[in-house]
């Protein structure tokens, strides 16, 4: 993969580049053969003067031209005195000149970065590198430098709304929090839906290591990759691109690789930058006198008398005191420090890069409580002398260390505002109060080594094998001191957790790539053999003897112990032919045999595969008319792809040990049925897609329309329960279609030193649940109805608030036929770049339509309860006979209108809201100083200042469109300065 | 050069030959496959503890649904909480959603399951001991039993299920119950034959020959097999094991009286009746004994000490107190019982009056009389015997196992006799209870049982 981000000497570039080709017609060199010339060159990159493998040389007006090879050379024989040649490549400027026939020298041709896209040149599938220009799949990269504009912890965040298809939702604003992600929607029922990660080649567990929460709840694993190691993220999305990961590529491939060693002189690199961070918007609350006007409301509408056990909010304490609960819990700045350094070197075939990077970030509750991370990569590589045999190795690992409480604040924000701190009877929101005093603290390890080791002993041939292990491991500690329970205990409690994920993996590919004439041809084979172990524990632990020593399971007397090991082996054999004839025609296939130890004997191995073509029509002669369509391709793909998203041994007849002994005797159970029998979910997706550049490709688009069927659905089958269980794990053939359109458009313009860049990617998606046989009679029935999405909710159809008794009211007789759908109804990313000589801006922006749960889906309470504080858009209830409002009276519990908030109305399509948003999800904004220094040399200086979340545009009413439940911290906004140096 | 070369290509080709062996891993470390179950006595054991120790946990049918559920059904209990689907038995109007029916059906058929297991893979060739073998068939065969007679009791016909294959399993009809019978009474005698007559462990946790025997009795007097019922309860009776005991150490984990006892296994609870019967500080007792049950006592009946009293706001409750502890923790002095002798007393008291043997139904009668304080009758009351037994099991046998619903069953069907609180609901006795609605929808082949 191609290191292009150039963050400066841009302009530099261009004036070489020109200047190079001005020269060009000197520099030639001339061969005759026969009656042909021959023309010979090479072509590079302005940003780095490395080759570039697959641009573009054509002659204009003619059939004749190739693309370089992986030296960037090139080849062709043309006729004439002279030819008007075309070079070009994805993410370079178009060079068009006129070569004065013969040539004296090798051509060498120089293309400057074209600063319009944002996209990377090549992309990669793990097992192959294309072009942009002739891939015939569907592979989405985002950037170093785009990830690296943003202040973020984790660089799931980093990728929201910057990838067409791609749904990044964090469950709170908390450092850490879980991030669910899924491309191209929900594929499966019953099993996984996350993609299959790849972090330099090695299988990345997506799931949390978690088995104690915390307040943010399970910890995102990808907590342990620094983002700003990260070289690039590759999304892989349709049946071209993912079909070689056969059972794991049916909810795509996320690629993520780190940064690579550059080879050349020693650099420097420092980057430290720090900032802080507040909470979004939070709903207002009441102030003490609303709160204690809506208790004694609620009062006299359920004809009560408040007395000193139901009203000690009322009666006992102090009508004027008031808490800022929120201001106290989650009001508070976090701060950001960032710091990382890098080292890079590179001379006669070796090359290093070596890098550590360090970053604390507090909460935003009260306290010193935060998560810090360590992270050391080391890249090194050596390439012998002849070029044939290459040896890559790299070593990341990290410690991510979090120090927090078990609950999040954010639920207790609703305590009564006049609840003197540390007083009991508070309601349920003490609860969250008392968890201040409770520890909870991880410790997360993720080592990953990766070793490719290349051989080409000929031309054309290539030996390649692909080795690593990674090893990742979560300890979590969550401490509960008895003082920190309403009603004190004798001792306290902690529970401890220990996970272990371990794996490697081998990968032998060969591959072979020849040409003849317009006959190109590229043949890859291979296999794959992975192993991961899963070893998972957790003490729960009391009978303390001592409250100072709760962090040691040893001096419990009470312990339960709980253990989950797992194995999982894969194995498999796969293979590639890519044929291009002409630059114009590409042909793909991909196969893949997969076997793998989640499936019973029988049903363990499954074919997958899939067929790509692309028509680059840009380049046939007719074109030549069309001025303003500079490019054009046209592509479609079809494959087949499975998930194996489901447990392990679940084909195994499996006995697991009971919770007591027995007599000294622990006992061993049945602990399900099994069918040893099931197989994979099938994935067969279809796609086609239109990609055009205008006006000398400064505007360019392209429309993706894809159809992907998940069946053979892996489902938990119910059955009557004198079977012995409640169900069977079995295929059932249910169907799942995710349909939809992705538009991507860039466009750039520049005039002197001011250029303006732009990238909109916009997605709209269909799921459907096509078949389910059976479904009204299964266990399903509530949740799913055939002809809908998979994120629908079947709920009552809310009728407003009567203006008799002033109670929620749903329709009753119609039961819950009231269907919402969440699948987002459209989504995408606008990105902004804007350059003035030194300086330079990012804007990005994310947007989403969609129906979520509105903040009345989720009020701590129903409206008047003891201890629990609204937001004062409450007040604006139903007061007495007549009055038309959407807010039900206030009550106190225990009453219809109780009932009728949990029963009905939050089970009712009145908790739900169709909310539009859009939001400045990043702007960053640098200054590079003037290098200095004697040229080879210099030093360079940025700064840069970089903000998350800055303002949100939107019509929803609660705290925050995408984090919608009112007991979970919001997103937050952050900004952060920072310097670069240089040298 | 080419060594490299032939170096990658041999783990290539023996990739492909070798990827199914790969790929074949070994189960996982904390559970054990059905084959590595049954290896030796140890590994077989552990699958009965299993049983029993999920039997008597927290929640399960058998730990208090049965007894509670039953209790209020047969009206021993009254119901003082807001749980509808307990309203719905304290009422007598169960509907088929109701979710302690629902679980209490799951339950009977998962532990069925798990003895089906266990049988299956006895016939297995095993390296079990044969005395081990014996045993552990015989209480497998036990507990099956067990399941299948309050599985009829309560439903009537329901299907019968001798296997762990599902495919088979998940489309059986019901299945007549004098077949259930048939079928309860052969593993009853074959558990009888298998087992031995000593308690295989300490204390009295696991079924030896008299268990099965005395389970054997119920059946029989619930079927009006009086001979035989009469034959097993004397063969318990007359064995020196079992003694009555007083009534303050009838419950207490080393009674005498106890014939077949299920360990408690969570330290939360001494037993789970206990901590659900008794309630906490000055609280109303969710389960009071109900009024009928506590008029019956005579003057002086120790048994009265079987139920305790709690006054507070709400009123004045009494609530069952056979079992005496609330919480877990030292010392663990009860355990929950299953059988015990004084039931025995009272089967071949009911045996023998039904055979006309009066004089011997008034002695056995007399025997728990006698043990609880009170009188004993100078002879039984000829004009009504019937009655008589059926009060005295009443007090004798309350909230355990819902006695009370199988004396009004079998009181109805064997003696014509309607007991309250049927006699209340006369017009339309719910004699079954509802098929649960989650296993109508689940078995096609399932019909719901009539009057739901």
């Amino acid at each position: 993969m191609k290191h292009i981000y150039c963050p400066r000497g841009k302009v530099c570039a261009y004036v070489y580049a020109i200047s190079l080709l001005l020269a060009l017609p000197w520099y030639g060199s001339l061969v005759r053969a026969q009656d042909n010339l021959t023309v010979q060159g090479r072509v590079l990159s302005a940003v780095d003067n490395e080759a570039l493998p697959g641009a573009s040389v054509q002659v204009r007006g003619s059939n004749q031209g190739t693309i370089t090879d992986r030296n960037g050379s090139f080849s062709f024989t043309v006729t004439g005195s002279s030819a008007n040649l075309r070079v070009s490549f994805i993410g370079y400027r178009t060079i068009d000149t006129t070569l004065t026939l013969p040539l004296k020298k090798e051509l060498l041709l120089v293309l400057s970065q074209d600063a319009n896209v944002l996209e990377g040149v090549t992309v990669s599938t793990g097992y192959w590198e294309t072009s942009r220009r002739l891939s015939t799949g569907n592979i989405a990269k985002v950037t170093a430098s785009e990830i690296n504009n943003q202040p973020v912890g984790n660089l799931l965040t980093a990728l929201q709304g910057r990838v067409a298809g791609l749904v990044v939702t964090p469950a709170s604003g908390l450092p850490g929090s879980h991030h669910t992600i899924s491309i191209r929607g929900l594929n499966s029922i019953g099993s996984g839906n996350e993609p299959l990660f790849i972090v330099d080649g090695i299988p990345f567990i997506g799931n949390s290591l978690s088995q104690i929460n915390g307040a943010a709840g399970q910890q995102s694993p990808f907590v342990n990759i620094a983002p700003g190691d990260i070289e690039a993220i590759e999304v892989l999305k349709d049946a071209d691109a993912t079909a070689i990961y056969g059972s794991r590529g049916a909810n795509g491939v996320i690629l993520i690789t780190t940064k690579r060693a550059s080879t050349g002189k020693p650099t420097f690199d420092l980057e430290i930058s720090g900032g802080a961070g507040r909470t979004l918007n939070t709903m207002t609350l009441m102030n003490t006198q609303q709160y204690l006007q809506m208790r004694r409301e609620a009062f006299r509408n359920d004809g009560l008398q408040p007395n000193a056990a139901n009203a000690a909010d009322l009666l006992t304490w102090n009508p004027e005191h008031y808490t800022d609960w929120k201001k106290l819990l989650i009001g508070n700045t976090a701060f950001i420090g960032d710091i990382r350094a890098a080292f890079s070197a590179g001379a006669n075939g070796n090359y290093m890069r070596l890098s550590g990077g360090y970053r604390k970030e507090t909460n935003v509750f009260p306290g010193q409580l935060g998560d810090q991370r360590m992270s050391l990569q080391l890249y090194s590589g050596h390439v012998s002398k002849d070029n044939k045999i290459r040896l890559d190795f790299s070593s990341q690992y990290a410690l991510y260390q979090s120090n927090s409480v078990p609950q999040d604040l954010t639920g207790s924000i609703f305590a009564a505002p006049n609840m003197p701190v540390g007083s009991d009877g508070g309601g349920g929101a003490l609860e969250g109060l008392l968890s201040l005093r409770r520890k909870y603290r991880t410790a997360s390890h993720n080592l990953i080594n990766n070793l490719v080791l290349t051989y080409k002993p000929v031309n054309g041939l290539s030996l390649k094998l692909n080795a690593g292990f990674n090893r990742m491991q979560m300890d979590e500690t969550s401490v509960f001191p008895k003082e920190s329970y309403e009603i004190p205990r004798e001792s306290g409690n902690s529970n401890f957790g220990t996970s272990r994920v371990s794996g490697w993996i081998l990968e032998p590919q060969a591959s072979y790539v020849f040409s003849k004439a317009d006959h190109k041809w590229e043949v890859m084979a291979g296999a794959t053999f992975q192993e991961t172990l899963n070893n998972r524990n957790t003490i729960a632990a009391s009978g303390f003897s001592s409250e100072a020593l709760l962090e040691s399971p040893a001096a419990a007397s009470e312990t339960a112990i709980t253990q989950n090991t797992s194995q999982y082996r894969y194995a498999s054999l796969l293979g590639r032919i890519n044929y291009t004839f002409r630059y114009r025609y590409v042909l793909n296939l991909t196969g893949r045999r997969d076997g793998s130890s989640r499936f019973g004997p029988e049903n363990r191995f499954a074919n997958f595969g899939a067929v790509g073509a692309a028509w680059l029509f840009g380049e046939e002669k007719w074109m030549n008319g069309l001025r303003f369509l500079s490019s054009g391709k046209l592509r479609a793909s079809y494959g087949l792809t499975g998930n194996d998203r489901i447990g392990d041994y679940q084909y195994l007849d499996t006995y697991g040990s009971t919770q007591y002994p027995y007599q000294g005797v622990s006992g061993l159970l049945p602990t399900k049925l099994f069918n040893p029998v099931y197989g994979w979910e099938t994935n067969k997706k279809l796609e086609w897609a239109l990609e055009m550049g205008f006006l000398k490709d400064k505007l360019r688009v392209s429309v993706a329309r894809y159809q992907n069927r998940s069946g053979n659905q892996l489902l938990t089958y119910p059955l009557p329960s004198q079977t012995g269980f409640a169900g069977i794990t079995r295929n059932l053939p249910a169907t799942v279609l995710n349909s939809g359109w992705e538009i991507e458009m860039q466009t750039h313009l520049s005039k002197g030193d001011f250029s303006w860049g732009a990238s909109l990617n916009f997605s709209i998606v269909k799921n459907k649940l096509l078949a389910f046989p059976d479904l009204e009679n299964s266990s399903y029935a509530s949740r799913y109805q055939v002809g809908h999405s998979l994120q629908i909710r079947k709920v009552y159809h809310y009728t407003g608030v009567d203006p008799q008794t002033g109670i929620w009211q749903v329709d009753m007789d119609a039961d819950r036929s009231a269907i919402v759908d969440l699948t987002p109804k459209y989504y995408g990313g606008l990105s902004q770049n804007l350059k003035w000589r030194r300086w330079e801006m990012d804007l990005f922006f994310r947007f989403s339509r969609g129906w979520v749960h509105n903040y009345l889906y989720s009020l701590p309470a129903a409206p008047g309860l003891r201890g629990y504080n609204m937001p004062v858009t409450l007040l604006n209830r139903w007061q007495k006979a007549g009055d038309q409002t959407d807010i039900q009276k206030f009550t106190t519990g225990s009453t219809d209108a109780s009932r009728a908030y949990g029963t009905y109305f939050t089970n009712s399509d009145g908790a739900y809201t169709l909310m539009h948003m859009l939001r400045l999800g990043n702007l960053s904004v640098s200054y590079t100083f003037p290098a200095i220094g004697k040229p080879g040399k210099t030093k360079t200086f940025k700064t840069q200042l970089r903000c998350q979340n800055l303002f949100t545009i939107t019509n929803y009413e609660g705290n925050d469109p995408e984090v919608t439940y009112l007991g979970f911290l919001p997103p937050m906004r952050m900004v952060t300065a920072g310097i670069q140096l240089k040298f | 050069m080419f060594r490299i070369k032939t170096n990658l290509l041999i783990p290539c080709a023996l990739a492909v030959c070798s990827c199914a062996d790969f790929v074949d891993i070994p189960g996982p470390v904390n559970e054990l496959t059905q084959k590595q179950v049954l290896i030796d006595d140890r590994s077989a054991t552990a699958v009965v503890s299993g049983i029993y120790s999920s039997m008597v946990a927290e929640g399960s049918t058998l730990g208090s649904v049965i007894q509670i559920a039953g209790g209020l059904y047969a009206g021993e209990l009254d119901y003082t909480g807001n749980d509808d689907n307990y309203l719905q038995f304290s009422n007598r109007q169960l509907l088929a959603a109701n979710s302690y029916v629902s679980r209490s059906w799951s339950d009977f058929y998962k532990f069925i399951y798990y003895a089906n297991a266990l049988l299956e893979g006895l016939t297995q060739p095993v390296n079990v001991t044969s005395a081990t073998a014996s045993q552990l068939e015989g209480e497998a065969r036990l507990i099956r039993g067990f399941c299948y007679f309050y599985l009829t009791n309560l439903w009537g016909a329901v299907p019968l299920v001798t296997s762990t294959a599902y495919q088979s399993n998940m489309l059986l009809p019901k299945t007549p119950a004098e077949e259930i019978n048939a079928a309860i009474i052969e593993d009853l005698k074959k558990a009888v034959a298998l087992l031995p007559e000593q308690y295989v462990s300490a204390e009295r946790c696991r079924p030896n020959k008299y268990t099965a025997m005395a389970l054997l009795a119920r059946v029989q007097l619930q079927l009006g097999d009086w001979q035989n019922a009469e034959a097993n309860a004397t063969a318990v009776i007359e064995h020196k094991l079992y003694q009555l005991e007083p009534i303050d150490r009838v419950f207490l984990k080393e009674s005498q009286e106890t014939i077949w006892q299920l360990m408690t296994v969570s330290p939360l609870y001494n037993t789970v009746l206990g901590y659900m019967f008794i309630p906490n500080g000055t609280a109303t007792p969710r389960y009071p004994v109900a009024e009928p049950l506590l008029n019956s006592f005579e003057p002086g009946d120790a048994r009265e000490k079987w139920t305790q009293v709690r006054t507070n706001t709400r009123g004045t409750f009494y609530f069952p107190f056979k079992y005496r502890v609330r919480f877990g923790g030292s010392p663990l002095n009860e355990y929950p019982v299953v059988l015990r002798l004084g039931e025995q007393y009272l089967i071949r008291a009911e045996a023998r009056a039904m055979s006309g043997n009066i004089t011997g139904a008034a002695a056995d009668i007399n025997a728990i009389r006698q043990r609880a304080g009170v009188s004993p009758l100078p002879d039984l009351d000829i004009a009504s015997p019937l009655d008589t037994l059926a009060g005295e099991r009443f007090r004798e046998l309350f909230t355990e196992w819902g006695d009370r619903w199988l004396t009004i069953k079998r009181f109805n069907t064997r003696h014509k006799v309607l007991l309250p609180p049927m006699t209340e609901l006369a017009s339309r006795p719910s004699w079954v209870w509802p098929i649960p609605f989650s296993q109508l929808q689940n078995n096609p082949f399932l019909e719901q049982n009539e009057g739901y």
